[in-house]
């Protein structure tokens, strides 16, 4: 056992991006572990500058197509921050609805396309394909989410990826009363299917205990926006919890930072932000559902509040294994479908005041929403004109893509074994399973992950 | 069945996202054709040596899109440049105006929030000088437009081309959809999207720079109906080269006021935001 053992898996697959995963074995040892993000940034930072203000959100929301309102949402808010406007009520309501759309077809596309047919073991074809020769019913079901979330987004946004509604001083265009009642009117076999799907998820992971504890724990900070010290996607304080579930500290948008920096590596055109005043490699911390399962207190919806302690009965909080980011995702699915429905009931989306004029001016501001795959930061700085002489960006992925590593660095020394035996196909897929926990959005912290076995 | 597959270059995904969000026709469609390579869609890592039909979505943005798409071309019998990104560049060609070793040492070394920074360098593809539409680097059989294209219009055109039929694309521009009322006056000042516009009334014609007029149609003008300007994202009508070009002589018609209110670094976003790297200003930048 002399030579040098490769491991390639490029591209990863079943996720929004590509990758590639480099792990080297040397003299029977683990030598090397690099996740290799090997798309670069497509430059929004510096695309931005000299744009007016108002149309950061538009554009920046290029970043990405999977999630394409949480940027949407973090830009506007940037930069009323930046001009001192604070949008109507009716108008946060409908970025919210909005959000809610962008959230429940988001989490569908990864817990049904992506995620599901490496949790059904027995499943041969793992894809979107095979997953309906064996149960069609599901796929439908998932499909018919999925419509729901794109419908919602278009309804408010006006278009189901790219919406362009969300401007500075509120939204551009009211919902009507004919178009409520058109959404809600499959809202029950909606709520049926979401809780269908989650059912399938807890069931699966009460049988796959073994399967779900084989993928190592990665004790690590969590960071995430609250609401009241409660689960929020759309603004809020920043709250961060230590591995033993302590709250560590809080910060305002604005002091972001201060607490946050980024570090540059050889190996990535990701960069790797880490909490400040805990230092590098010791302040890094996880974002996206797991880390706000165990960041806040509760989540507001009734059904989802069962979910949320069913998962915190079944495996304590907090939780650090990989894997139940899917059970999270799961509950945070539930709670988006029911937000939907009582933001849709809520009379004060349709009373019209959605829009007041605003006055670009000179500024900087700083906008934080929690995007489906985690906490994303939108910072500008105007002129006296409103024009962008400065953008800061720290997308969601970016900052699980450490952790990652370090995951995938723990799973190749577990793994050894097999792997030097020649049992490579089945950790090629166990390390793809570990990064798709994640559901890393790769074209938004750049694009490609490869995975290499040396 | 005929064997497609798809693939991503320097983009952002809505366009298989637009893919997914054909919902139950994507079923459909998949019981039409055979997929043998897709990352958002199934594991297949190796490209198949014999295609039908490829879809490109993204632009050329390193060495390593550069070969991918190059081995993808040759083994593909019909090959589809997938979004404005792989037609015309797509919105980060807006790029192509700065030096590429600038853009670098901005983001890894004088953002805000990064310290200690260095420009990544090992295990990773080259960063090409410019953002560049597929068509630069090889040959392109159709092109479906948008950012992203609309569902509807990807599974007609595939439709079309599995069954050996060229796609239609629309001729006319998005005006043409748009519910707003033109009552044929011209545009007393440019504004911004800050104030109110007339919901009622042609967004144009109010002053606001909505691109409808050289923009493709085939979307419904959903921007303009929710009050928004066109951005042009489906770039320019059949045999047009420069949408922003078309959209600035159009516009210096219209109004002499306009041609006094214009700034290059500020509306270059605005006129070329999805076509800058098959502008002329482009080309002659590169020409340089």
């Amino acid at each position: 056992m002399s030579s040098t053992l490769e491991v390639h898996v490029e591209p990863l697959t079943r996720l929004e991006g590509h990758g590639k995963i480099l792990v080297e074995y040397k003299e029977g040892k683990l030598e090397n572990v690099q996740l290799n993000v090997i798309e670069p940034p497509r430059f929004f930072e510096k695309l931005l500058v000299d744009k007016p203000g108002e149309e950061a959100p538009r554009i920046s929301e290029r970043i990405c197509g999977v999630c394409p309102v949480a940027h949407h949402l973090a830009a506007v808010k940037a930069i009323e921050d930046a001009w001192d406007v604070k949008p109507s009520e009716p108008a946060v309501l409908l970025r919210k609805l909005l959000y809610a759309g962008q959230f429940i077809q988001s989490h569908a596309l990864h817990l049904s396309v992506f995620a599901l047919p490496d949790l059904l073991l027995r499943l041969r074809e793992k894809n979107l394909i095979g997953l309906h020769k064996r149960n069609p019913k599901l796929v439908k079901a998932a499909i018919a989410l999925q419509e729901y979330g794109a419908n919602l987004k278009e309804a408010i946004g006006g278009r189901a990826i790219h919406p362009v509604a969300a401007i500075p001083g509120g939204m551009s265009k009211p919902l009507i009363a004919a178009t409520k009642r058109k959404l809600l009117q499959n809202y029950d076999e909606i709520f049926r299917n979401t809780i269908e799907l989650a059912d399938i998820y807890f069931e699966i992971f009460s049988k796959r205990g073994t399967f779900v504890k084989e993928f190592p724990p990665n004790k690590t900070f969590y960071l995430a926006i609250t609401h009241d010290g409660n689960f929020e996607t759309y603004g809020g304080p920043v709250r961060v919890v230590n591995s033993n579930g302590e709250v560590e500290f809080e910060f305002q948008p604005r002091e972001y930072l201060s607490n946050i920096a980024e570090k540059t590596v050889k190996h990535s055109y990701v960069k790797y932000p880490f909490l400040k005043k805990i230092g590098y490699p010791k302040g890094l911390y996880r974002v996206g559902p797991l880390a706000r399962f165990n960041v806040a207190e509760t989540i507001s919806t009734p059904k989802a509040r069962e979910y949320w302690l069913k998962l915190q009965e079944t495996f304590g909080k907090p939780i650090h294994y990989p894997l139940v980011y899917n059970l999270a995702r799961v509950v945070e699915l539930i709670h988006a479908v029911e937000l939907s429905k009582e933001l849709l009931l809520n009379n004060k989306i349709t009373s019209g005041r959605i829009r007041r004029e605003v006055d670009p001016k000179e500024g900087s501001g700083v906008g934080i929403v929690e995007a489906p795959r985690g906490t994303l930061i939108h910072h500008y700085v105007t002129d006296k004109d409103g024009i962008i002489t400065r953008a800061n960006l720290i997308v969601a992925t970016g900052q699980n893509i450490p952790t990652i590593e370090y995951g995938v660095k723990t799973l190749a020394e577990k793994l050894k074994t097999p792997i030097l035996k020649g049992k490579t196909k089945e950790a090629q897929w166990k390390f793809e399973v570990l990064v798709r926990a994640y559901d890393p959005c790769i074209s938004c912290a750049t694009h490609l992950v490869e995975i290499r076995v040396k | 069945m005929k064997s497609v597959v798809t693939i991503g270059l320097s983009g952002d995904a809505g366009c298989h996202v637009a893919l997914v969000n054909l919902h139950k026709k994507l079923l459909k469609m998949l019981k039409t054709v055979k997929i043998l390579h897709s990352y958002i869609l199934i594991d297949e890592k190796e490209i198949p040596s014999e295609i039908d039909l490829a879809l490109i979505e993204g632009a050329i943005r390193t060495t390593h899109n550069e070969a991918l798409l190059k081995e993808v071309r040759e083994k593909s019998k019909c090959l589809v440049a997938f979004g404005s990104c792989a037609c015309f560049g797509g919105i980060a060609s807006l790029c192509n105006i700065l030096n590429v070793n600038d853009l670098l040492d901005y983001v890894y070394q004088r953002t805000d929030s990064t310290i200690e920074g260095i420009v990544p360098y090992e295990n990773l593809p080259k960063v090409q000088e410019t953002v560049r539409p597929i068509s630069d680097v090889v040959k392109v059989d159709y092109m479906i437009s948008g950012c992203p294209p609309i569902p509807e219009e990807i599974a007609t055109a595939v439709q079309a081309i599995i069954l050996g039929l060229k796609p239609e694309l629309p001729k006319k521009n998005v005006c043409d959809e748009c519910k707003k009322k033109r009552l044929g006056i011209t545009p007393k000042t440019i504004k911004r999207v800050v104030s109110k516009p007339d919901t009622k009334q042609c967004l144009l014609e109010q002053g606001y720079l909505c691109l409808g007029p050289a923009t493709r149609s085939g979307c419904k003008a959903p921007c303009p109906n929710y009050n928004m300007p066109c951005e042009g994202c489906r770039g320019p009508l059949e045999n047009v080269p420069d949408q922003g070009l078309a959209m600035l002589d159009a516009l210096s018609a219209l109004t002499e006021k306009f041609a006094q209110e214009y700034s290059p670094t500020i509306h270059l976003g605005t006129f070329h935001r999805y076509t800058f790297a098959t502008s002329s200003l482009a080309k002659m930048l590169r020409s340089r």
